[in-house]
């Protein structure tokens, strides 16, 4: 989510704000909700995961499929830290979901800062931005200008 | 009383609002303009041509009744001679400089030393010492970071006009020898001279220097709200309007006790975390609080300047300049505070006294002409 955040306020300066302002709380609406969802369906075993068995370093059993994929879903990267589902669990799980919020605010936060806000904004991205660009920026600035 | 007066470098930042200044409050001084030919200005005031193509000074005011504009090049003495050549001037403000960060030092020296030395010659020669005013600007930056005296709680204390020499930069060299070149000829003619020392400029008009500290944080998009720990660390920001700048030196060329002496001309002491928590709040941009210790930030911000460093030497590869001239990235590492008791003593009342009244009137003229960008 921290991820999705990030990406997310990069399109929002660079293609979205122009359009219309509150683009920024669709983006988060949708994409939390979206998550949400998702993992909602795959926790209650209504999308069914264990077709990513294919790949070899894969094995999700049978029994509490959606459960285990969703505690060790590193398990695409091949690290299975074998968690098994216990009573209770699921307290922790609700409190993972709404963690979500957290995680996507933290990384909008954090990409803003990074790429700016508003349409004309580049944010801290500036200070590692390479010359060349800047000069380009300069040439073509200073070419609107002189025409003006 | 009527008077001649000369203004060198008139088609300038600082130069145009000396001629508007005069223009407004001296109604029987006649002003004689000069500046640079307009092709060879473009030559050598690259940072103009590269930084922007706005370059819109107040040059409608050249074309009062009461100026006269004689184009001249202080690097060519016999161009300074139509300049001279029966007149016998009151006052002479020798604004003219080549105000770059990124010039070598080589036509620094060119154009601000040995300009200057061209200049006195010929006013040694034709000039009458005994009535004429010589007002030369100079720049705190020849201090470069002194070694404050402490108060009782170890905080700095700004430093004076009798403050030694330290130039921490190319520009600041240059402008050091021209002082030296101006005392030599103030003691070896009796020319009747006063210096004035200012921080760096802001104001309408500006943009080199801390227009590009506004042009940072508004593209970046967020004020650096850096606070330094233990408080007597923290950095300031000299600054000073252009309007006061101006005001300071008509209001010292008419004093007699100012003559042979040396005025720092500078805001009140400000931090830079005011001034950066209050530029962020004209933009309109985010603002964070990030509260650092001294050693750490000594850390962060050598780091910044070694960026910069490389940037500067990747500009200079591609033929061009980096965003910001490096000298400028020296203000995140330096203690740059200075007074500016000696000119208030002697009864300057500043239009513009703080870095709030100072910034706001500067950023305000930039959002206004779009030459900072806003949504709005």
């Amino acid at each position: 989510m921290f991820w999705v955040g990030w990406v997310n306020s990069y399109l929002y300066r660079k293609f979205l704000r122009k359009r219309n302002k509150d683009w920024i709380v669709f983006l988060a609406v949708i994409s939390i909700l979206g998550f949400w969802i998702i993992d909602s369906l795959i926790y209650f075993e209504i999308i069914d995961m264990t077709w990513l068995n294919f790949l070899p370093w894969v094995d999700i059993p049978m029994v509490d499929k959606g459960k285990y994929f969703m505690w060790n879903s590193f398990i695409v990267l091949g690290l299975d830290f074998g968690i098994t589902h216990q009573p209770g669990m699921e307290i922790i799980a609700f409190f993972l979901l709404i963690s979500y919020l957290f995680w996507y605010y933290f990384g909008s936060k954090l990409g803003k800062i990074f790429h700016g806000y508003r349409t004309y904004q580049q944010g801290h991205y500036m200070i590692i931005r390479p010359v060349k660009r800047y000069i380009k920026d300069r040439e073509k600035i200073n070419r609107k200008e002189q025409k003006e | 009383m009527s008077k001649l007066v000369l203004i060198d470098g008139a088609k300038g930042h600082t130069g145009t609002f000396l001629v508007r200044e005069i223009l407004k409050t001296k109604n029987n001084w006649k002003i004689i303009a000069t500046d640079l030919p307009s092709a060879r200005r473009k030559e050598v005031m690259s940072k103009e041509t590269i930084f922007s193509g706005k370059l819109k000074y107040m040059k409608e005011v050249l074309q009062h009744e009461r100026v006269e504009f004689i184009p001249a090049d202080l690097t060519e003495p016999e161009s300074l001679e139509p300049l001279f050549k029966d007149k016998k001037y009151d006052l002479i403000f020798h604004t003219a400089s080549l105000y770059d960060y990124f010039a070598s030092l080589d036509i620094l020296r060119k154009i601000n030393v040995e300009g200057i030395r061209n200049l006195l010659e010929i006013i040694y020669k034709s000039q009458n010492l005994e009535t004429l005013r010589f007002i030369h600007w100079s720049t705190c930056g020849v201090y470069g970071e002194p070694k404050y005296k402490k108060d009782n709680k170890s905080y700095p204390i700004p430093a004076d006009e009798t403050t030694p020499y330290n130039p921490p930069n190319n520009y600041s060299i240059s402008k050091m020898e021209q002082e030296k070149v101006l005392k030599e000829y103030c003691e070896k003619y009796k020319l009747k001279t006063i210096i004035i020392r200012p921080a760096p400029i802001i104001g309408p008009y500006q943009h080199y220097g801390t227009f590009h500290i506004f042009q940072i944080v508004n593209k970046s998009g967020v004020g650096p709200g850096i606070h330094i720990y233990p408080k007597k660390k923290r950095l300031s920001m000299p600054l000073i309007h252009v309007v006061d700048l101006v005001r300071a030196a008509t209001f010292l060329a008419e004093n007699d006790k100012a003559i042979g002496e040396v005025y720092n001309i500078i805001i009140d002491p400000c931090f830079q975390e005011d001034f950066f928590e209050y530029v962020a709040d004209l933009l309109n941009v985010d603002y964070f609080n990030f509260p650092i210790w001294w050693p750490f930030y000594k850390f962060m911000s050598s780091t910044l300047f070694w960026l910069a460093k490389r940037k500067e030497k990747k500009a200079r590869k591609l033929n061009s300049r980096p965003p910001v001239d490096l000298s400028m990235a020296g203000y995140m590492k330096h203690q740059y505070l200075f007074s500016n008791e000696k000119i208030k003593k002697l009864g300057f009342k500043f239009k513009f006294p703080d870095y709030k009244s100072t910034t706001k009137d500067t950023i305000d003229w930039y959002i206004k002409n779009g030459w900072l960008e806003s949504e709005n």
